[in-house]
């Protein structure tokens, strides 16, 4: 019978290797199936399991790289038949801290019990241990090491050590959870702005770029560059005004510079590109100040706005925003871009005089009398471009 | 041993949970100084080896206050200490910078250290990245007498790990403040965003949303809800249907908000992501009520108009024909048509709508980009 709450052990070599692995894996989680066998060390073990629960029944998990083959095998089938699994769930649930094969199967069941059988010991497992861990938000973490059954099960000293590292894990999981949803959050509020057709650039206290969205990134290569780290303007005229705009200390709190810089795009006619409005925004982060200061976060976010006139907004969602028919929205997508009736009955395959009879109906129908007014009104409503891709 | 070990993985324990929480860096500090019977620990930041900041454990506080105010000029060790890390030595101590004179009877020593229970000390460099230079000091009471060579050689250990710590301190402050910043773009578009997740609850909203709360949606307990004549299609749920707009009946009828549910926009779930969970929808909120359009002064900057012509433009793109915009302006019809023929030969645009059009951006800039 294990203990309820092992008597804590005290770290050696191997633990030490595993602890820092565990906290290098806890900002690259690429690197958490490294710092999972670097746990099944500590035990001459395997690989280790991690298995994520969120809900009742959605699981998901990261192993050691020894496990990789057996890890598939079980998804792919053998997990439907692990006869451990839930058993482990309920004596955790009456508190015990760490489960082995022998706390929820009988003899009988691990000598014969195909899962054991067939499934474990052919890929040279058959013995494991299980510590639970909750790194926040409703995340349940089974960390369950798997040791090959010629080596025999664990023992109390394996149990006792396999709790503290248990609580280091939970620690990095939590840092991981906390950066992996940052970063996400930052790439989703990024490609907002790309939608919105604002592209924007983050620059650290160096000026070298942190971030930059999928509209800013369209822009590096014909209007901007990274030069050095560093963002710069292609157009020589223009550098020189970012730069010395970059160079200038901020004067008003939370007051933007703006600049206009001309493109440096030629079109096929010669023709110059319409030139782009360019902000430059101190960024203030709020109650980290003092620490941001420290760790040199504080930064300038640069706001590029292309003058240049949106694409067509999509049909569907001029027809929701504007209570049309699919039809009617097609032509009043095109008619409200600033394309001549003309233009649009071609685009859409139907003659000038039926987008002219539909183009009169729209009127009618959301209240406005001139072909501008139209698009002066999509312009406000239907703020969304299109997605990626 | 046992005992020391088990107090190491403890030590370990707190200088991570500092790592997601600044603020728990002293408390963290006492305990790696208590681990090597240390009266207190140090964290100084510098920058080209001038320090400009520094966090101390709790009881060293007062000691620490007294340094800057009136011992910093006085003191015999930092410089010293610097030099040695930029010439590659991993751990320095009174020894090595002072000598046995100067740790007998300098001021530093006999007026500052020892009187505040202090007198040893050992540092090594934890520098999480180039450009912010960190050393870790432990302080020890002069009676218990000086760091023993094991003690140096046990200490770098911890470095390490306050090190790694510190870098991950520095990417989570990184990325939170990017997210801010970013939150804030949206604010300046006039644009208010919530980011949902898988059960629909708010992970992330900008100041412009939380301003548009009220008005057709609500927050109720953390969860997004809408509300008033919007209850009716969706029972009060913010649909799952992804993209399409939602017409969001405000509070006063001429100011309809229109918000968009977008699925993780524009992307597929890393696998991390999939595991550690993220935000599944976000929401995009905009006021359409009509505004005053662009600004003439950016209107003018931007396609190298004159003020009067960017008046025009401006009026145009807010869908008014010429005579409107002449009456607006207080100009004749006839004056107004002749200048919007030039604007359109200035600009290369032929039509009224694709003027209107083409200032649509700048018309929605909101007015903090102005």
């Amino acid at each position: 019978m294990p203990l309820l709450l092992p008597v804590p052990a005290s770290p050696t070599a191997t633990d030490v290797a595993a602890i820092e692995a565990i906290y290098g894996a806890a900002a690259a989680p690429e690197r958490w199936p490294e710092a999972l066998d670097r746990i099944a060390a500590c035990f001459e073990a395997e690989g280790t399991a991690l298995i994520f629960q969120r809900g009742a029944s959605q699981f998901s998990a990261i192993v050691s790289p020894r496990l990789a083959e057996a890890g598939r095998d079980y998804e792919a089938g053998w997990g439907a038949r692990d006869i451990s699994a839930a058993r482990t769930r309920a004596k955790f649930n009456e508190g015990y801290a760490v489960i082995t094969e022998r706390d929820t199967c009988t003899p009988e069941e691990i000598a014969t019990h195909p899962f054991f059988t067939d499934f474990l010991v052919r890929h040279g497992l058959g013995c494991f241990m299980a510590t639970e861990v909750a790194p926040g938000d409703d995340m349940l973490v089974c960390i369950s090491v798997q040791r090959n059954r010629a080596k025999g099960p664990f023992d109390q000293a394996d149990i006792a050590r396999v709790v503290p590292l248990g609580r280091h894990v939970e620690q990095a999981l939590r840092l991981t959870v906390r950066l992996v949803r940052s970063e996400s959050t930052s790439l989703v509020l990024g490609e907002a702005l790309s939608r919105l057709s604002c592209g924007v650039v983050l620059l650290d206290r160096k000026q070298r770029v942190l971030f930059a969205n999928r509209r800013a990134q369209a822009l590096l290569g014909t209007e901007f560059e990274v030069s050095g780290a560093a963002l710069a303007s292609i157009d020589r005229a223009s550098q020189q005004q970012l730069y010395a705009a970059l160079a200038a200390p901020t004067t008003m709190a939370g007051a933007p510079q703006s600049l206009v810089l001309k493109s440096s795009v030629r079109a096929a006619d010669r023709s110059q590109s319409p030139p782009m409005m360019v902000f430059l925004l101190p960024v203030q982060p709020g109650g980290h100040s003092t620490a941001a200061d420290i760790f040199g976060t504080s930064s300038t976010m640069v706001l590029i706005i292309e003058s240049s006139p949106d694409a067509p907004p999509d049909a569907a969602m001029v027809r929701d925003l504007l209570g049309l028919t699919l039809g009617e929205a097609r032509v009043a997508a095109l008619i409200g871009s600033g394309q001549s009736p003309q233009r649009a009955a071609k685009a859409l395959d139907i003659t000038e005089a039926t987008a002219r009879t539909v183009l009169k109906r729209v009127f009618g129908k959301v209240g406005v009398s001139r072909q501008s007014e139209l698009t002066a009104l999509l312009a406000r409503l239907a703020r969304l471009g299109p997605e990626p891709g | 041993m046992s005992v020391d070990a088990t107090l190491a993985d403890h030590v370990i324990h707190a200088i991570y949970s500092a790592a997601g929480a600044p603020e728990k860096w002293p408390d963290a500090l006492q305990l790696v100084a208590e681990s090597f019977d240390g009266a207190g620990a140090v964290l100084v930041f510098a920058r080209s080896e001038q320090p400009f900041a520094v966090v101390t454990s709790p009881s060293l506080a007062a000691a620490g206050r007294a340094f800057h105010e009136g011992w910093l000029d006085r003191d015999l060790r930092g410089d010293r200490t610097w030099r040695l890390f930029r010439e590659g030595q991993e751990v320095v101590t009174d020894r090595h910078v002072c000598s046995p004179d100067e740790i007998a009877s300098a001021t530093f020593y006999t007026d500052f250290l020892v009187p505040r229970g202090m007198g040893w000390f050992m540092a090594t460099e934890v520098s999480p990245e180039p450009d912010v230079l960190v050393a870790v000091s432990i302080q020890r009471a002069k009676s218990i007498g000086p760091f023993t060579d094991d003690e140096l050689k046990r200490f770098p250990t911890f470095g390490q790990h306050i090190e790694q710590a510190l870098r991950l301190t520095v990417q989570l402050m990184r990325s939170e403040v990017v997210n801010l910043a970013l939150g804030d773009a949206l604010n300046r578009l006039s644009c208010g965003v919530v980011l949902l997740d898988a059960k629909g609850r708010v992970c992330f909203s900008n100041g412009c949303a939380v301003e548009m709360l009220g008005s057709g949606l609500v927050l109720p307990e953390g969860q997004l809800r809408l509300t008033g004549a919007n209850t009716g299609s969706f029972g009060g749920m913010v649909p799952e249907r992804p993209g399409g707009p939602i017409v969001l009946s405000g509070t006063t009828p001429d100011r309809p908000y229109v918000a968009y549910l977008l699925p993780m926009p524009g992307r597929n779930a890393s696998a991390a992501e999939d595991i550690f969970g993220t935000a599944t929808t976000m929401v995009l909120v905009f006021d359409t009520a009509g505004t005053a359009g662009a600004d003439p002064t950016v209107v003018r900057d931007v396609f190298g108009l004159t003020l009067g012509e960017a008046r025009i433009a401006t009026q145009i793109g807010l869908g008014m024909g010429p005579g409107a915009a002449a009456q607006a302006l207080g100009i004749s019809e006839a004056t107004a048509r002749t200048v919007l023929k030039r604007i359109f030969s200035k600009v290369g645009v032929s039509r009224q709508s694709e003027l209107t059009a083409l200032l649509a951006r700048l018309a929605r800039l909101g007015p903090e980009l102005r």
